[in-house]
């Protein structure tokens, strides 16, 4: 991933990341509950590790494009994780889109035609994507002001759903450490303008406080209701009426149309870089990828492949190591 | 001869051979003007292009101090013409060529030639005095407290204005020809000082890629000035006011004068110099940054409230207090065509009568504005044909699209891909449009300056100019120049 005129400030980086970490909170299906926080804490726990060995790499002169062009079978996992990355965000958006009113016939037709924005929107580069990131964050904030606001009248924090299951911490833990940020801090690295690594060390604590947050928002106006809801932010969002209005739902739908072409184009776009590698002549890599998830997130759903959250804890695990073994391996050939 | 053999072609030493090769080349044309006459007993012919010169200036200037030349007779051609050109001062824009090609040009420009028997170079000397129009208000670009000139047909009168208001040695100038057949005038201007030398590498490769015959409006160029396809807002800013031009000169850009239009372009452009007017400077700051803010909210406004009207309409009712949602049922009850058919055929019937305005000459374009009133603003609505607020809605849509007029060509295409996408899939449709619309304008970008900035990529300096304008005091500090937002 030659890096020659696309460059990315580390606003925009940081952008990129809370974007599609905002796209994960808003398609979050479970409960949220007074443990809820302490699930956010675990996961925090869990994305700090994988930021970290991210970090530590490219600390250490790490590269990704030398890496990817020397050990193939590497650059082939990753790409396949890219896969299943944007399979799962293709999986979820129609599990929203079932359970949200969308005034289009079916949720299948609403995915589809997000993957067909998102061929176009994949096109436009690196860049485009950085560039429209910081706008996406702000309207994003913007929306998460204006629920608060619009339903002052609702939060009770005295009022909160304590959910009565032993595995429930461990469940939602799982679900939130379903996360693609130590993988997007990978691909966008190399992008960086910025020589310095010392502006991603608050990356970590950014995503804590927006999922704590969050969490705190929803809890707060769904109280005990939580349980009769799949989706606490779109439930939330159902207290928020401004201006009288009897559902403004549908308003905050179009933030979701948004993250969601967003949080598929950041993953495809570089994923682009990847194919290169193995396939240089191929036109069109990012329509490809996007065909080959569309594929793959039908295996996955038509299948119940992949059915435990767990699954994404033992895959992030083998992309940690499998970079801390980089790390190493660089090290051993720098002493010899 | 072929059309095109001439531009190779020398002058010869022979006045005949020069004459009848001219004669050849220019055909049957009646406006070429031969003048035979003699200096100190040799053979010399003056050219000129009726209409294009002066006869008085030509008269005085040149003829009579032609007549009075006394060296010996009979002289030497070459001892004649270096007189000519050394001694005495025909004009303060004079030149020699020796190629036919260059001395069309210059006739056609309005020059007048000399070719003396014996000698294979004409001399050419600037006397033109065709009717031009005179510097008058820009046709847009209205303004308030600022000047009231704008730019003229005339390429050399165009960089008189931008001279005047620059009086600096760091302002270049550089004139230059472009067109096989027109061989238009062009002149790019710049400070030397802070423009990025790459930027006019890059902007002078672009127009020698341009294989034109002729130019005749700015839309013949613009295309070769962007060099990024698909992008949805223009990339390259044009102006009728030198205070505008002189401004973005200012801010390291380059500005492009063409002869025969009154439109300069200036390279790059951003976004946000849409919603900017040089009247901003002349107001107070807190004036500015409220107009600012109108302006912003009025382009989101004309993109989107028709489409948002339509989704809610018709797939989100809810989103609608109660009231609202009454007068809204009552109104739309009676119409005889679907909402999003109403909705289109408005904004069409509003470009066609704009088109019409437009286009009909002065004296009956009164008649349009009476018509389009009594049609549309009651014939329409008390048949039933039209309800009531949606009139509104484009009302309001359109007036809010007037405010940034140089975004109306974009704007009007993407209303109408929004009111399609919304008449079909509500909210979902438009948000659909909106990210495409978003994706292209972040990805927008001209000889690496990216269109969205400054507020992406973001740059904390050039907020004191984006929607709030800061005091001049402040704006002044530190010195602001385009190559900082060069990727």
């Amino acid at each position: 991933m030659k890096n020659t005129k696309n460059r990315l400030s580390f606003t925009q980086i940081y952008s990129i990341l809370l974007v599609s970490h905002i796209f994960s909170f808003i398609c979050f299906k479970g409960q949220l509950g007074a443990e809820s926080l302490i699930a956010v804490f675990v996961a925090f726990l869990i994305r700090t590790a994988g930021l970290i060995a991210v970090y530590v790499l490219y600390q250490k002169g790490f590269s990704l494009s030398d890496f990817i062009e020397k050990y193939k079978l590497a650059a082939a996992f990753l790409y396949f994780y890219i896969i299943c990355m944007v399979s799962v965000s293709f999986i979820k958006i129609r599990n929203v889109a079932e359970d949200i009113y969308m005034p289009v016939s079916s949720s299948l037709l609403c995915t589809f035609l997000i993957i067909a924005v998102c061929s176009y929107t994949s096109s436009l580069g690196i860049r485009a994507t950085g560039s429209i990131s910081l706008i996406l964050f702000i309207l994003s904030a913007a929306v998460f002001i204006i629920i608060p606001m619009t339903s002052f009248e609702n939060i009770k924090l005295s009022s909160v759903y304590f959910s009565e299951s032993p595995d429930f911490i461990l469940k939602t833990s799982a679900i939130c450490s379903s996360i693609s940020e130590p993988l997007l801090l990978l691909l966008y690295m190399p992008f960086r303008k910025e020589k310095t690594l010392k502006y991603f060390n608050f990356l970590p604590f950014l995503f804590l406080i927006t999922d704590i947050l969050l969490c705190v928002l929803c809890i707060s106006l769904l109280h005990r209701k939580s349980v009769l809801f799949e989706y606490p932010f779109f439930a939330a969002v159902n207290t928020a009426q401004p201006f009288e209005v009897q559902r403004a739902d549908a308003f905050y739908s179009v933030i979701f149309i948004l993250v969601s072409i967003f949080r598929i184009t950041c993953l495809t776009v570089p994923s682009s870089e990847i194919l290169r590698i193995f396939f240089p002549k191929l036109h069109l890599k990012s329509i490809f990828t996007l065909i080959l998830s569309g594929i793959f997130s039908f295996v996955i759903f038509k299948f119940k492949v992949f059915n435990s959250d767990f699954i994404w804890l033992v895959m992030l695990g083998i992309f940690i190591l499998l970079f801390i073994f980089a790390s190493i391996c660089k090290r051993k050939k720098k002493n010899i | 001869m072929n059309k095109n053999d001439y531009k190779q072609k020398k002058l010869g030493f022979s006045l005949d051979y020069n004459i009848d090769t001219i004669k050849e080349i220019a055909g049957a044309t009646s406006d070429l003007l031969f003048n035979d006459f003699e200096i100190c007993g040799v053979k010399a012919n003056l050219l000129c292009c009726e209409g294009m010169h002066s006869s008085s200036t030509i008269s005085d200037l040149v003829l009579s101090p032609l007549m009075n030349i006394k060296l010996e007779t009979p002289s030497e051609p070459e001892e004649i013409k270096k007189y000519i050109t050394k001694n005495i001062l025909l004009s303060t824009d004079r030149n020699q060529t020796n190629s036919f090609a260059d001395l069309f040009r210059y006739i056609n420009s309005g020059f007048a030639a000399i070719l003396i028997d014996g000698t294979d170079e004409a001399c050419v000397f600037g006397i033109q005095g065709y009717s031009v129009r005179s510097i008058s208000s820009p046709s847009g670009e209205n303004n308030v407290l600022g000047s009231q000139e704008g730019f003229c047909e005339v390429v050399r009168t165009n960089m008189s204005l931008v001279r005047r208001r620059m009086k600096s040695p760091v302002l270049k100038l550089h004139l230059f020809t472009k067109g096989d057949i027109s061989q238009t005038d062009l002149c790019l201007c710049y400070l030397d000082d802070r423009v990025p030398k790459e930027l006019i590498k890059s902007i002078y490769s672009s127009l020698e890629k341009a294989d034109l015959e002729t130019i005749l409006s700015n839309g013949y160029l613009q295309p070769f000035l962007e060099n990024r396809k698909g992008n949805i807002f223009d990339t390259v800013s044009t102006t009728e006011r030198p205070d505008v031009f002189c401004a973005k000169l200012l801010e390291g850009r380059v500005g492009l004068l063409i002869d025969g239009t009154p439109f300069a372009f200036v390279i790059p452009k951003l976004f946000c110099e849409s919603f900017q007017t040089i009247d901003d400077y002349n107001y107070r700051p807190s004036y500015t940054t409220f107009i600012r803010a109108i302006k912003y909210a009025a382009f989101w406004i004309s993109l989107l409230l028709p489409a948002v009207y339509i989704s809610i309409v018709l797939f989100s009712p809810g989103l609608l207090n109660s009231k609202l949602l009454l007068i809204l049922a009552e109104s739309e009850k009676n119409a005889p065509f679907p909402l999003s058919l109403e909705t289109i055929g408005i904004f069409l019937l509003y470009e066609i009568i704009k088109e019409a305005g437009l286009r009909l000459p002065k004296a009956v374009g009164g008649s349009v504005s009476i018509i389009a009133g009594l049609i549309v603003g009651d014939a329409a609505v008390s048949s039933g044909l039209i309800s009531t607020p949606l009139l509104t809605i484009s009302a309001i849509s359109i007036l809010a699209g007037l405010v940034v007029p140089d975004l109306n060509q974009s704007l009007t295409v993407l209303r109408f891909l929004l009111i399609v996408g919304s008449s079909i899939a509500g909210l979902f449709g438009l948000g659909l449009i909106l990210s495409a619309i978003l994706f292209n304008l972040c990805a927008s970008e001209n000889y690496g300056f990216p269109s969205a900035a400054p507020l992406t990529p973001f740059y904390k300096k050039s907020m004191r100019d984006f929607i709030v304008r800061v005091n001049f005091r402040k704006m002044q500090k530190g010195g602001f120049t385009i190559e900082e937002y060069k990727e």
